[in-house]
């Protein structure tokens, strides 16, 4: 089963890969530079399922207390920094050549960069809180209050600046059938790639687990 | 309520004999703005803009080391297993650190207004009761959120080292508008300009108190 996932996300991946860089038409006004645009829509899906998992596995976690659910929130929340650092970067990537700077305090961006913050935050929180359980409790309060603290972000960096470009949505303009097929081959095998990693992830973390036992058997 | 109204009266009581945490925010805010007196160049022109970030910042700088003080005081002789150990609501605990810690950073608060006024010689325009709202909803989601990290920080490795860290990007739309709507105010705003803001602190104040109310359970059951 997980040999038949790794093929499929490989084989996606490729295709995708081929999708965004030769497939696809390139964008008249921005040229090819508007290529990353695949990976970094397919980057921040990541990051914003990941984060959301973290979200709802905390709660879990705090209502019932199994260790699975933490491990869960915890994997999930790793990978997420990993995709959300990626996204910032093929952004600015993306941004020198169009917007003429690497960065701009825009509401979206504002809230993207404190969403890394929070998350880091989040990570250095377990690193720091002793054992098991309290870190686990610690850590799931934190991405609880962290995840409602986002929309508050974004509303207020809007209204401080009182602009916001729209890409998509109302006003943001139609898409080209061929763009979004990438865009949508992109996004399906990001996703795959995010679920086997998770699964790799969480492997590791319970044998880490079990050696963890292991060693404290043995030393008393 | 009742118990609310003990744990409240009992840390005022202690800090009322000590004086230590109100009085070493004190201190500090002094020190803050002889610093920046000495370190800006602060003329007409950007007064107004200026001023208000450096009231919150300093406001944050001095709550935080205020925090960081409220529980540990729980710590030394193991005052906090007594309070755990009776019968109460652990909302109800969180509720009255808040409010203690509320009534520290509000005193230091106004001293820091005070001597931003004074010294750098602003113009507040009359609208000194709107201030006044900007700062108690600034000052009770800094500590809404700061008594709940303050908790979790103290029972970590890093400990007071930890809080600023936690706490600082979660607080930043208070930041952010609480400066707006100071800033709209010393440049001569009135209530119709800073709306918005207010009301973005006060969705922000109620959805923290609430949710921090909820999990802090968690977070103080492990000291």
């Amino acid at each position: 089963m997980k040999l038949f996932l790794y093929i499929i996300t490989l084989i996606l991946m490729l295709i995708s890969t081929y999708a965004a860089l030769i497939y696809a038409p390139t964008e008249t006004i921005m040229g090819n530079i508007q290529r990353i645009f695949y990976f970094h829509m397919g980057t921040v899906w990541v990051a914003t399922i990941a984060f959301m998992i973290v979200f709802v596995a905390s709660i879990i976690y705090l209502i019932n207390g199994k260790k699975k659910w933490d491990v869960l929130a915890y994997t999930s929340a790793e990978i997420g920094v990993l995709f959300i650092t990626l996204t910032i970067i093929t952004g600015s990537i993306w941004a020198k050549p169009v917007w003429g700077t690497w960065w701009t305090w825009d509401p979206q961006l504002t809230t993207t960069f404190i969403l890394w913050i929070l998350y880091i935050v989040y990570l250095l929180i377990r690193a720091n809180s002793g054992f098991d359980e309290k870190k686990a409790k610690y850590s799931a309060v934190f991405a609880i209050i962290a995840f409602i603290d986002l929309p508050l972000v974004y509303i207020s960096a809007r209204v401080m600046r009182g602009i916001s470009p729209v890409v998509f949505g109302p006003g943001g303009g139609g898409i080209e059938p061929k763009m979004l097929n990438a865009l949508l081959i992109t996004l399906v095998s990001f996703t795959l790639l995010f679920i086997l990693l998770l699964i790799e992830r969480i492997k590791i973390e319970n044998l880490k687990y079990q050696i963890n036992k292991l060693i404290y058997t043995e030393n008393n | 309520m009742n118990t609310l109204a003990a744990i409240l009266w009992k840390d005022i009581i202690n800090e009322l004999r000590t004086k230590e945490i109100v009085l070493s925010m004190a201190a500090f805010s002094i020190v803050l703005v002889v610093i920046f007196n000495f370190s800006l160049v602060i003329n007409n022109d950007n007064i107004g803009y200026l001023v208000p970030s450096l009231l919150w910042i300093s406001i944050i700088f001095v709550g935080t080391l205020g925090l960081s003080r409220t529980f540990a005081i729980e710590k030394e002789n193991s005052a906090i297993t007594g309070i755990l150990l009776s019968p109460i609501d652990r909302s109800m605990l969180y509720l009255s650190k808040v409010i203690s810690n509320l009534i520290y950073i509000l005193i230091t608060q106004f001293l820091l207004l005070f001597l931003f006024v004074v010294l750098f010689n602003i113009n507040i325009n009359g609208e000194v009761g709107l201030l006044i709202i900007v700062m108690i909803l600034g000052a009770i989601g800094f500590s809404t959120l700061g008594t709940l990290f303050s908790t979790m920080a103290i029972n970590t490795k890093l400990r007071e080292l930890l809080l600023p860290v936690i706490l600082f990007p979660v607080i930043i739309p208070v930041i952010i508008n609480a400066v707006r709507a100071t800033s709209i105010i010393f440049n001569g705003g009135g209530y119709a300009e800073i709306s918005p803001y207010l009301k973005i602190l006060i969705c922000f104040d109620i959805i923290f108190l609430v949710t921090s109310a909820l999990v802090y359970e968690f977070v103080v059951e492990e000291s």
